[in-house]
């Protein structure tokens, strides 16, 4: 396997958007394994948790915590230049603002993919760092 | 001297992308809230010189970012707050400046975004080096 060329994005989804942007990564991993490690590890405890209250807030009808929850998940993808979630997540947020929580709705599952593909990116990212053999 | 730092944000990234500026800034981060009103409850504690405030939070029984942001620079008018939004609205950048805050940055944050704040910092805290 050659040289990782960090111009290049991660991985590619079938729809042709990356994954994670790969000078995104290449810019996280400049900062330093430990930063980038905490990053990954705060994607990892909190999204699941982000997605539960998206979805308990469509159940509920709850215009601003489903627009600022879908905010909170897009603003999480631009940290790791995940720009497939991110994009999912800007469509939910503009919904629930909207009131269209059956867009949301529709949303949700995409979202839920997208999401699912950055964590397994994430852990492959994450097994490349030293710091995190050193942890475990 | 160290510049005491105080992080004011309800997303957990970006308390952790800001910490680590500031700490390559040579700051001190002393507390980070995720509430203005939790932050204007840390700022009495520990005073900070420096406060970085996400503008976009929703408020916490019943304080929003400018009230805490007005709150806060009542206490001490000479703390430096650096305002933070993830969306580049001219009218509210203008209305945190008019009332003086010192820097306005916007997310997503890169290794470049903290050049300028860098630069600020440096003429606020020492302006015989700058």
């Amino acid at each position: 396997m050659g040289k990782h060329d960090p111009a290049r994005p991660v991985r590619n989804d079938h729809a042709g958007w990356s994954v994670l942007r790969g000078a995104t990564m290449a810019e996280l991993r400049a900062e330093g394994d430990d930063f980038l490690l905490d990053l990954i590890e705060l994607f990892f405890t909190e999204t699941p948790t982000r997605l539960a209250l998206l979805t308990t807030a469509l159940d509920a009808g709850d215009r601003s915590t489903a627009q600022r929850t879908a905010h909170t998940l897009k603003s999480t993808a631009a940290v790791f230049g995940a720009d497939a979630m991110q994009a999912i997540a800007a469509a939910a947020e503009l919904a629930a603002r909207a009131g269209e929580f059956r867009e949301v709705a529709r949303l949700l599952a995409p979202l839920r993919t997208a999401t699912e593909q950055v964590r397994l990116a994430l852990l492959a990212e994450r097994a490349t760092l030293p710091s995190a053999d050193a942890a475990s | 001297m160290t510049v005491t730092a105080l992080i004011i944000d309800d997303s957990p990234f970006a308390r952790r992308v800001i910490r680590h500026h500031l700490t390559k800034l040579g700051c001190k981060v002393v507390a980070e809230a995720d509430s203005a009103a939790q932050g204007v409850r840390l700022f009495d504690e520990f005073k900070p010189a420096l406060v970085t405030l996400d503008i976009m939070m929703p408020a916490v029984d019943g304080v929003d970012a400018l009230h805490g942001f007005r709150a806060m620079r009542q206490k001490s008018p000479d703390v430096a707050v650096i305002v933070v939004s993830s969306v580049p609205f001219d009218r509210t950048r203008d209305t945190f400046l008019k009332e003086g805050a010192l820097a306005y940055m916007v997310k997503p944050f890169n290794q470049f975004s903290f050049e300028p704040v860098r630069q600020k910092l440096i003429r606020y805290f020492r302006p015989h080096a700058a």
